[in-house]
């Protein structure tokens, strides 16, 4: 297992390294360049500076997903490197978890990076103390700490991130169980899934305000605390549901076989 | 114990049988020429006994056991199209099957690419065909295997290279070991086959011994495949 996953990141990160070293590049030219930001000639260069390396952090993040779906599962699983992989003596489980697992690596290490560049380009303690107001403007009320709320927040977006992709594993299993046009119905199932999850996730959260009594946060400008802890919560671990029920038939359908080009 | 062993396998593809009841059984210490025209079914009968398809029905066992990780450890495979990772050197390429087969043989391997005239720090996408042919040959020949499965090795390739890859799949085989090699170039490996199977339309015409067949016909291999296979 170790052994496929080393192989499986190294292929997934293919040129992201590259990415991840501008960006930071990037974000330390920004924070350099800003100390004489009151010039203005020097203020265009740190904005373009800046613009390039939260536009380098969009390319990790939208990279990191095409590498992971794209480069290494569709490559690995159905063409020509498939004639390999599959006669491997290693089984479809492993396969699969071994993705499964380099893909969650792998958006750690983009989310990491890209945090890591907002701090270098960002962080002061002006900065930091603005943050911390906001957030605790944010969580009056709440029975939550600042760092308890971020940290929810974080694996929110973590979780989904996972969530999403293997929402787009499932799709392409499936997708390539077809005999034709195996892009076209990946996409399809992907909007299928990712439909039918969602819509899911909604009904649970709309069950679970009403039983709570706090219904009419949907509607309203301002929420209340405890009903913006119950939004937190039953998001969280709707897409830790999602990325099980995923898991689940995507390992199924894959367990089955394949049928490659 | 029969190395390999197919009940009645069935596969179609929007409703076209591809493969229609094929039955079969191959021993240990044979050469045998899975013979056939394009398109009659000889690739995609390979490709079942390595899982890269699934069965509709049927059976395929190597060893008594069912397709699976330990069959997939005495199976050494040599599709007909290139699995190779067009990023990576030769080198790079025997450190993963040295990682992932434990009969993978490095020193083989590395003395056949010497052989073949091919160097170890030669990037797979620098290469032409017929090289990445023979890379790959050189790995699936390196390992110790109990059932050698080459689908085309021939194809594509001049000559004198065919002659080359011959000769390098005759002196790497081992006698506890069974080949099987499918081909439309009959003429050309007919010499070295114990066994000849000839499938048409996906369905078994012929099976026997070469030699046997040869004398009974009183032909070569290749024109009773041109009398059986219209």
């Amino acid at each position: 297992m170790k052994k496929l996953i080393k192989y499986d990141v190294k292929k997934m990160l293919g040129t992201l390294p590259y990415f991840y070293l501008f960006t930071i590049c990037f974000a330390s030219l920004t924070r350099i360049v800003n100390i004489w930001s009151d010039i203005q000639f020097i203020f265009i260069i740190g904005q373009v500076l800046q613009g390039t390396a939260i536009a380098l952090m969009v390319n990790i993040l939208v990279n990191t997903f095409i590498n992971v779906i794209v480069r290494s599962f569709v490559t690995s699983f159905y063409k020509d490197e498939s004639y390999l992989t599959h006669t491997l003596p290693v089984t479809k489980e492993k396969l699969l978890n071994s993705k499964i697992i380099s893909a969650v690596i792998l958006t750690l290490l983009g989310v990491l990076v890209c945090f890591a560049s907002l701090f270098i380009m960002f962080y002061s303690s002006d900065f930091a103390s603005l943050i911390k107001t906001l957030i605790n403007s944010i969580i009056v009320g709440f029975d939550m700490s600042g760092g308890t709320f971020v940290t929810i927040i974080v694996l929110l977006f973590f979780i989904e991130i996972i969530a999403l992709l293997l929402v787009g594993f499932s799709a392409v299993v499936k997708g390539y169980s077809y005999n034709h046009k195996k892009v076209k119905m990946s996409f399809i199932w992907f909007i299928i899934y990712y439909a039918v999850s969602t819509v899911a996730s909604l009904l649970v959260m709309v069950v679970v305000l009403a039983i709570s009594g706090n219904i009419s946060a949907l509607t309203a400008t301002v929420m209340e605390a405890s009903a913006f802890t119950t939004i937190l919560i039953v998001g969280l671990i709707n897409y830790l549901i999602m990325a099980v029920v995923f898991y689940f038939i995507c390992r199924k359908q894959f367990s089955r076989g394949v049928n490659v080009d | 114990m029969n190395l390999l062993e197919i009940k009645n396998a069935r596969k179609s593809f929007d409703g076209k049988k591809i493969i229609d009841g094929v039955s079969l059984t191959v021993t240990r210490g044979k050469i045998v020429g899975l013979l056939g025209k394009n398109g009659s079914g000889k690739s995609t009968l390979i490709k079942l006994i390595n899982d890269l398809l699934t069965l509709d029905d049927g059976e395929i066992l190597v060893n008594g056991e069912k397709i699976g990780v330990n069959s997939k450890a005495v199976i050494s495979y040599l599709p007909e199209r290139s699995y190779l990772d067009v990023s990576k050197k030769v080198s790079e390429i025997f450190d993963y099957f040295e990682d992932f087969y434990k009969d993978f043989d490095r020193d083989k391997a590395e003395s056949l690419v010497k052989e073949l005239e091919l160097s170890l720090d030669m990037k797979i996408s620098k290469m032409s065909k017929g090289m990445r042919e023979k890379i790959s040959l050189a790995l699936v020949m390196s390992r110790r295997a109990e059932l050698y499965i080459l689908d085309e090795p021939l194809g594509g390739v001049d000559p004198v290279t065919r002659d080359r890859i011959l000769k390098t799949i005759l002196s790497n085989f081992g006698e506890n070991s069974s080949l099987i090699i499918t081909t439309h170039l009959i003429s050309d490996v007919e010499k070295i086959l114990d066994e000849v199977i000839f499938i048409d339309k996906g369905k078994i015409v012929l099976q026997g011994d070469a030699d046997k067949l040869r004398e009974e016909e009183n032909a070569s291999i290749n024109d009773i495949f041109r009398r059986k296979v219209q």
